[in-house]
């Protein structure tokens, strides 16, 4: 880097430089992944086409509750119960299932079909960057919508009841439910769904065996408990995957289940979903772990 | 061996490559084998056991996603990478292209799916069982197949997120259909494969209760398919191929 | 476009490769425009800045695209029609387009046999020696560099030995001595009475490969034939002369007197004229050192270069 310089003038000489001035950390880079990741599951700087899956299922998530309030405020007479907390936190995870298993593969496959792990790990990023970077993405989207719109429910109840403290004192451990549940969900369906998608380098495939794989469990876990015999058959509710959350809800809110269905008559409480999930979350990690910290560059 | 056999040659192995194959025929047997097992020491009538795993596993999940994956990744994937070149630069016509790539993807399918079947339905038997539901089964398999393959095919030349697509159709579509307007079964290929399911079980005395009659399951499943493959072909010899 | 084949029945026929007003648009973009040209025997090279469309036409040739407009003749008859026009033609497309898992042999192969190659192993090992990737023939394709893949994928377009042979950008990732072996190896296709039709950017080694040639700009056809013709023609571009003489500067002093010369360098014992006429140039240059008594050691033109040629064609836009 040189200048000439007379009292007159100054030639700069603006070639190529190394940079000397202070770098920002580990948590930045981290940040760095986990909010592109955010940006290309929510279809955002990109095309109409990448929108509509996660918009279409967060106007789904959010619609209903914010149609159900503006009718609240404008036709107080029309008070009418909305779904219960319990009822609208399981619609919320059938759309939460379909979220993450379209956003999962997006987050992980790519990367992989598209040859940019060699770019992304020649910087100083560690395969356990990586990973907690694409989880944190993955777990604020997924619970942007596990949490929120439930709490915008529990506002709008608050808000428009005949004694908003009245509401908020008696309630308050429903803020705590939706909250303690939210989360469950949420880290449910990233940690599975993560792991699915690091299985393959196709987010197609992922998506596909996700899918597969939690709908066909519950569809053979009511196929084995209704037609088959056998001791501890009760044992098989723990096999429907996309009924855990459903039923761990339920249970958490007090809320009986069905009856005649298999929750039912198996019998088990909620804390029982609770740890049957937790167990799944737990597998689910050690694959996703496995898989990242051998992924090749 | 001729040109297009080889083509289909080729496109079967890099369809079944080595653990891929592996992997997906554990997939489905396992939900197919395991679950049989019980039912064989159990209490329950075997061939319901059988039936209901059928009509509820196979038909409405492991079907579809199979023969979906499948039939989009047999061309779709080429498309996508830029190989298909390789392929239609070559003295094959290419409707005999788009029949090998669809009857490769058919074959992968009942690869995967058949042995599964017969297995779990023979381990739930413990023997031959009724050859009646056996037969039935398959035959609603093939059908099955032939008709999502060439959906599968279809989209896969039509856009670039087919696989997701059909998995909508079959999934969301399909199921809602079941729950929510049992008119609607004459659009839905789960209702030709039951209707067809239904048709071969009646000769063997086990009644199903189905929205379609046979005649009209097998001639819109035929339909379906043909008129999937025709619409396939035009736009294969339509398309720039990118 | 003369042949330069050895005479036989294809000399005798009409051009292999014929475009009629071949036009291609996508909506409002237009790819490209009118364009109309014969290939005969011999190799033919196919030039133009990015975006000219030159991938877009080698497409169209070999049936990958249809026209928007005009007609596409490979042999007198449109390929669309007949896809058994294949067997004569071979293609090394732009693009990676090869299968990771196999092996050179059997990428090669394959390409054998959906020819309908009797002896297929036999026509792939030919093919392989020919492009010197022998003693690479097991490895997967996976695992080679840009180069190695390139002469793979040529392999396989020449493996049944057509007689129309399309390369986009064959010269790319490869390193200079592969580059000079290629070269060499298209010339012997296309003196062997093959039909070569070569893109490339690099204007260098297309000098070496093909006299003739198509410049596209645009999407238009913007000269076409020899490029030393071309380069004739261009008479509003001044030509550089290079002159080395005893007494240049001397020299220098009368040639800028001539109303042609448009300038004069001089270095040395060399002097390098910008003229607007070579004729009248090449007259008055004797004359000048008679007069003077000036011996001339050295006179050339030294922008005949494709370069020029080039450069002057896509300016002219």
């Amino acid at each position: 880097m040189t200048e000439l310089t007379t009292p007159a003038g100054t030639i700069y000489d603006r070639g190529y430089r190394h940079y000397e001035g202070p770098r920002e950390g580990r948590g930045r880079r981290v940040r760095a992944i986990a909010l592109a990741g955010v940006r290309r599951v929510l279809g955002l700087k990109r095309n109409w086409k990448t929108k509509v899956v996660p918009w279409g299922l967060l106007v789904l998530a959010f619609g209903p509750v914010l149609a159900f309030i503006g009718v609240r405020v404008l036709f107080a007479e029309a008070a009418d119960e909305f779904f219960t907390y319990a009822q609208y936190l399981r619609i919320v995870g059938g759309l939460l299932l379909l979220f993450a298993a379209t956003a999962g593969p997006e987050l992980l496959c790519p990367d992989r079909r598209q040859n940019v792990l060699a770019l992304i790990f020649t910087r100083p990023v560690t395969r356990s960057d990586y990973l907690l970077a694409k989880l944190a993405a993955l777990l604020a989207v997924v619970g942007l919508i596990a949490i929120v719109p439930l709490v915008v429910l529990f506002l709008g109840n608050t808000l428009t009841a005949d004694s908003a403290a009245t509401y908020l004192r008696e309630h308050l451990d429903d803020l705590g439910k939706i909250l303690v549940a939210g989360t469950v969900l949420t880290v449910f369906y990233s940690v599975t769904a993560l792991a699915a998608a690091s299985l393959t380098d196709r987010r197609a495939v992922a998506t596909a065996g996700y899918l597969g794989v939690f709908i066909g469990s519950s569809a053979l876990a009511n196929i084995l408990f209704f037609t088959a015999q056998f001791d501890g058959k009760r044992w098989v509710a723990f096999l429907s995957l996309s009924g855990l959350p459903g039923r761990f809800v339920d249970g958490l809110f007090g809320a009986g289940f069905d009856p005649g269905t298999l929750a039912d008559q198996a019998r088990f409480t909620g804390p029982g979903y609770l740890v049957a999930m937790a167990v799944v979350v737990a597998l689910a990690a050690a694959i996703l772990i496995w898989r990242i910290l051998r992924l090749r560059a | 061996m001729s040109k297009t056999v080889r083509l289909l040659t080729f496109s079967l192995g890099q369809l079944l490559a080595g653990r891929r194959l592996i992997i997906i025929a554990l997939l489905v047997a396992l939900p197919l084998v395991v679950p049989a097992v019980f039912a064989n020491g159990a209490d329950v009538e075997p061939a319901t056991f059988t039936l209901e795993l059928f009509r509820q596993l196979v038909l409405p999940v492991l079907l579809p996603v199979v023969a979906l994956t499948f039939a989009t990744s047999s061309l779709g994937s080429e498309l996508r990478d830029g190989t298909v070149t390789n392929l239609l630069l070559k003295p094959i016509p290419r409707p005999a292209v788009l029949g090998a790539k669809y009857l490769a993807a058919v074959a992968s399918s009942l690869v995967v799916l058949l042995p599964a079947e017969t297995v779990g339905h023979v381990v739930a038997a413990g023997g031959l069982g009724s050859t009646d539901l056996l037969t039935a089964m398959l035959l609603a398999t093939v059908v099955g197949t032939l008709a999502y393959c060439a959906l599968g095919l279809l989209l896969s030349l039509l856009m670039a997120r087919a696989l997701l697509v059909g998995l909508a159709y079959a999934l969301l579509w399909e199921g809602a259909v079941v729950s929510v307007a049992p008119s609607a079964a004459s659009l839905s290929i789960r209702g030709y494969t039951e209707g067809v399911l239904a048709a071969a079980l009646r000769g063997g005395g086990l009644g199903l209760e189905t929205r379609l009659g046979p005649v009209s399951a097998t001639v819109l499943a035929a339909v379906v398919t043909l008129a999937a493959l025709v619409l396939a072909v035009r736009r294969l010899e339509r398309m720039d191929i990118p | 476009m003369t042949a330069q084949a050895p005479a036989d029945q294809t000399a005798a026929q009409g051009a292999v490769v014929e475009l009629r007003r071949f036009s291609k648009w996508y909506g409002d973009v237009v790819a490209v425009a009118d364009l109309s040209f014969e290939l005969r025997p011999g190799v033919t090279g196919l030039l133009g800045p990015n975006g000219a469309g030159k991938t877009t036409t080698l497409k169209a040739i070999c049936g990958l695209l249809h026209p928007s407009q005009g007609e596409v003749l490979l042999f007198g008859r449109p390929i669309s029609r007949d896809p058994m026009l294949y067997r004569a033609i071979g293609v090394v497309p732009d693009g990676d387009r090869l299968y990771p898992r196999l092996t050179v042999r059997s990428y090669v192969r394959l390409h054998a046999e959906l020819q309908g190659l009797t002896d297929a192993g036999a026509a792939a090992d030919r093919a392989i020696a020919e492009v010197d990737m022998g003693p690479l023939a097991d490895r997967r394709l996976k695992g080679l560099s840009k180069g190695e893949r390139q002469r793979t994928k040529v392999a396989g377009a020449i493996v049944h030995q057509p007689a129309l042979l399309i390369l986009d950008e064959p010269l790319t990732g490869m390193d200079p001595g592969q580059r000079a072996r290629f070269i060499e190896l298209i010339r012997i296709i296309g003196a062997a009475g093959v039909t070569v039709l070569v893109s490339s950017h690099i204007l260098g080694e297309v000098e070496r490969l093909a006299s003739q040639i198509l410049v596209l700009v645009s999407g238009r056809l913007a000269a076409s034939g020899d490029y030393h013709a071309i380069r004739d023609l261009m008479a509003d571009q001044p030509r550089t002369v290079m002159v080395k003489a005893d007494d240049a500067r001397r020299l220098a002093a009368g040639l800028i007197a001539l109303p042609s010369t448009v300038a004069v360098e001089v270095d040395g014992d060399a002097l390098r004229a910008r003229t607007r006429s070579v004729d009248s140039f090449a007259t008055a240059l004797p004359r000048l050192a008679r007069d003077q008594g000036a011996s001339l050691h050295e006179v050339r033109t030294t922008d005949e270069s494709l370069e020029q040629v080039f450069r002057y064609l896509v300016g002219r836009r």
